[in-house]
């Protein structure tokens, strides 16, 4: 292999991995992005390298998008890493943001391959979907009585949502991050989702990005057979699929 | 002991039932009791939070169930502030009144959380708790806007009405047995509670709609529990509502049979009120049945859609999600979320420049303030400027008059003015200096320069200690003069050309004399 293709496949590295853009239509790293196209040895050195380190990279409309793999210990998050960077302080408050982008992402994506061809949503779409979402478990703690439940359950996570009010103020305009109310947590992960590349914002408006795009049809539909035997296992009661 | 057994049973095992019944009163007295006395004190205790909550609840279901519209924040404000005034004759200022009437529907909506009453559970020996929340809040643009629960429904509705699986059945009943006893007034609010019923239900279908839209396998068991208490007596709704229609033909075709020739208008009335309300209360029925039938098509192609979209190749979110739930472990939530988030990067540094960090010298760091070492300058004042110049131009007129005395014992005035004349020209007596060394000099009949250089009495003599300290001052050392003034009739004039008027000065002759000639050598 030649040290230029070398070079090339650890400079296109390192600029994913610092999350610059690598883009045909970005100016700055298109010579990369055509670099990984045209040369077989750039492509081949960068996927040996990403195999390594236990990454992905995908590509969509024109653009590399660079994944964490499984139970990555360098470039994945901890629970704790997670907290700190949202500012939460709960394992459970963590579990609700989970949820909160699942659920937001669940606003554009049926699944991996269907795309709702919704252009934007606000904040009270999300808000409505994460009570729709609920509202079976917030009811049946209504209608039903309940032992105080595990914290990783959905019932916790109903709970502590049912506990939430819609907004922490009644006098202050605007919505702030924050995990005093509902609102306040929608707002929090719509700030965490734009500092990942994974929403653009334009007055309130949360568009999904080429990068979203492209790791949730690439990624999951890579990975759907491992997931769906999570799904059974947990689906079954039996081994515990719980997340590093 | 069978009696036994069945108590035992009753007590036990429909504990779960009645509590679950029983949550739908206790918001009521939670706020009841509580309310007020914490709030200032104890100031508004006399106020019965139990009458406001349920004025509230009516308002709400006026509002959300009969003109199909949420309520904003203003709005609940100025009902409660009107129920203050009216009912409880309170004034207040707008600032307290806005306070009160803020803490009380925050009370009201429990600061957005559930009312959650404790209980213990006989059967499973725990303590268990029952949630219910009376006023929910959505938010549309900036604005939040409220509405009641269903079960904050069904709890107004229990207070004055019989509960049962379908209430319109039991109200149409009721009504019947009202319209046989003429009492159409009556039937005229039966008639409004079954609206308020059919309402209920609409909100009701509204909430497995959404429900379905979310989670199918939830859907579906929302679906069948409102199908079982709700739509199954529809068909006999309608019999009953035909029915009643019926007997209201039979009830106006009597009171128009004029007895004894006068007609029973005021039962006419009646039953024409009744007739109207029957026939809005019909009409309203039958577009809940039609809501009901959209909801069973809306389900029926959402549960296709469903398991449809499980057969399709692609990885459903949705599904994994469905099954996260069932094994109620969030942890599962974490495997869709963490492949999105961008790559961790612990590294403080620019991967670029990994290789630059051993050749090149940091850089970016905080350099200090180079201090630059600044002369001091001298400021000089006015002051010290002119006394600059008179100690030159003195200087010069001092040396001349040394030297001359040097030469000649005695020296006169006008000699001196001749010889400063030919060596600074004429323009020596227009400087007023020249004139102010005269002065000063006269100031002392005797000088003795060595004795000049310890002791100065004069501002003159000052100047000259600091001339005689030059170096080439040395040859007056020793210098001794004194100064003869000479009678007034030996006048100096002084011509001095350039000036127009006044063009002379006068000074008076002086001779100076040196006194030790030895000594001067």
């Amino acid at each position: 292999m030649e040290q230029k293709s070398l070079e090339k496949a650890t400079e296109l590295l390192a600029a994913l991995l610092v999350g610059d853009p690598v883009e045909a239509k970005n100016g700055k790293n298109t010579g990369l992005y055509e670099a990984y196209h045209e040369s077989g040895e750039v492509s081949d050195a960068l996927d040996l390298m990403l195999k390594k380190l236990n990454l992905r990279v995908y590509e969509y409309n024109y653009g590399l998008y660079l994944a964490v793999g499984e139970k990555n210990r360098v470039f994945g998050y901890s629970n704790d890493d997670l907290k700190r960077i949202m500012g939460l302080r709960l394992n459970k408050e963590l579990y609700l943001c989970y949820y909160l982008i699942y659920q937001a992402a669940a606003l554009f994506y049926q699944d991996s391959a269907t795309y709702n061809y919704r252009e934007y949503i606000k904040l009270e779409d999300l808000l409505e979907a994460v009570n729709h979402g609920l509202s079976g478990m917030v009811s049946e703690l209504h209608r039903f009585e309940s032992e105080t439940p595990e914290e990783t359950s959905f019932r916790a996570l109903a709970i502590s949502w049912d506990e939430l009010p819609l907004i922490a103020n009644e006098d202050t305009q605007g919505v702030r991050a924050g995990r005093g109310s509902k609102s306040g947590f929608v707002k929090l992960v719509f700030n965490f989702m734009v500092a990942q590349g994974l929403f653009t914002e334009v007055g309130e408006r949360y568009y999904p990005t080429n990068r979203m795009h492209a790791l949730i049809r690439r990624y999951f539909e890579e990975e759907k057979g491992r997931l769906y035997e999570l799904q059974l296992r947990s689906s079954k009661g039996g081994e515990d699929g719980a997340a590093y | 002991m069978d009696g036994t057994y069945q108590m035992l049973h009753d007590i036990i095992d429909f504990h779960n039932d009645r509590m679950r019944n029983l949550r739908r009163y206790y918001p009521f007295f939670c706020l009841q009791n509580t309310a007020f006395h914490l709030f200032k004190e104890g100031k508004y205790a006399f106020l019965d939070m139990g009458y406001i909550t349920l004025a509230v609840l009516r308002f709400f279901i006026e509002e959300n169930q009969f003109n199909d519209r949420p309520i904003a924040y203003p709005e609940i404000t100025a009902f409660i502030s009107g129920v203050l005034t009216r009912d409880f004759e309170l004034l207040l200022p707008a600032e307290e009144e806005k306070e009160l009437t803020d803490y009380i529907f925050d009370k009201l909506k429990n600061d957005g959380k559930p009312f959650v009453m404790e209980y213990f559970d006989p059967v499973k020996k725990t303590n268990a708790s029952v949630r219910m929340k009376l006023i929910d809040a959505t938010l549309s643009g900036n604005t939040v806007l409220y509405s009641v629960t269903a079960d904050a429904i069904e709890f107004y509705l229990d207070t004055k009405e019989i509960r049962d699986e379908s209430k319109i059945n039991i109200q149409q009943i009721l009504l019947e047995k009202m319209i046989h006893t003429k009492n159409f007034k009556g039937g005229i609010d039966v008639i409004r509670r079954i609206n308020s019923e059919v309402n209920r239900l609409r909100l009701q279908k509204r909430e497995v709609l959404a429900l379905l839209g979310s989670n199918v396998f939830d859907g579906v068991k929302a679906l069948e529990e409102f199908n079982q208490t709700g739509m199954r007596w529809f068909s006999e709704e309608q019999k009953l509502f035909s029915h009643n229609m019926e007997l209201m033909e039979r009830a106006r075709a009597k009171a128009e049979e004029a007895v004894d020739g006068v007609k029973d208008v005021e039962s006419l009335r009646g039953i024409y009120q009744l007739e109207t309300e029957l026939k809005k209360a019909m009409a309203n029925h039958g577009e809940l049945l039609s809501d009901c039938m959209d909801l069973q098509v809306r389900a029926d192609e959402m549960i296709h859609k469903y398991k449809y979209s499980r057969l399709r190749g692609a990885f459903d979110f949705r599904g994994f999600v469905a099954a996260a739930e069932e094994a109620q472990d969030v942890t599962l939530l974490a495997h869709l979320v963490e492949p999105l988030l961008a790559p961790k990067l612990q590294k403080q540094f620019a991967f670029l420049q990994t290789d630059e960090l051993l050749s090149l010298p940091a850089e970016g760091g905080e350099s200090a303030e180079v201090v630059e070492e600044a002369k001091e300058e001298m400021y000089r004042f006015d002051d010290e400027i002119e006394e600059e110049r008179i100690s030159g131009n003195y200087a010069a007129i001092v040396k001349t008059l040394f030297d001359e005395l040097l030469a000649a014992e005695r020296v006169s005035l006008s000699a001196l003015n001749r010889k400063l004349e030919l060596k600074f020209f004429d323009g020596i007596f227009r400087n007023s200096d020249y004139y102010s060394f005269l002065v000063h000099i006269c100031q002392k009949k005797e000088y003795d320069l060595d004795r000049v250089r310890t002791k100065q009495d004069t501002f003159f003599e000052g100047i000259l200690a600091e001339l005689l300290q030059e170096s080439g001052m040395k040859k007056y050392a020793g210098l001794k003069f004194r100064l003869v003034m000479k009678p007034e009739a030996e006048e100096l004039v002084h011509k001095i050309a350039g000036l127009e008027r006044d063009a002379s000065f006068v000074t008076t002759e002086i001779v100076f004399e040196r006194m030790t000639e030895e000594k001067a050598e």
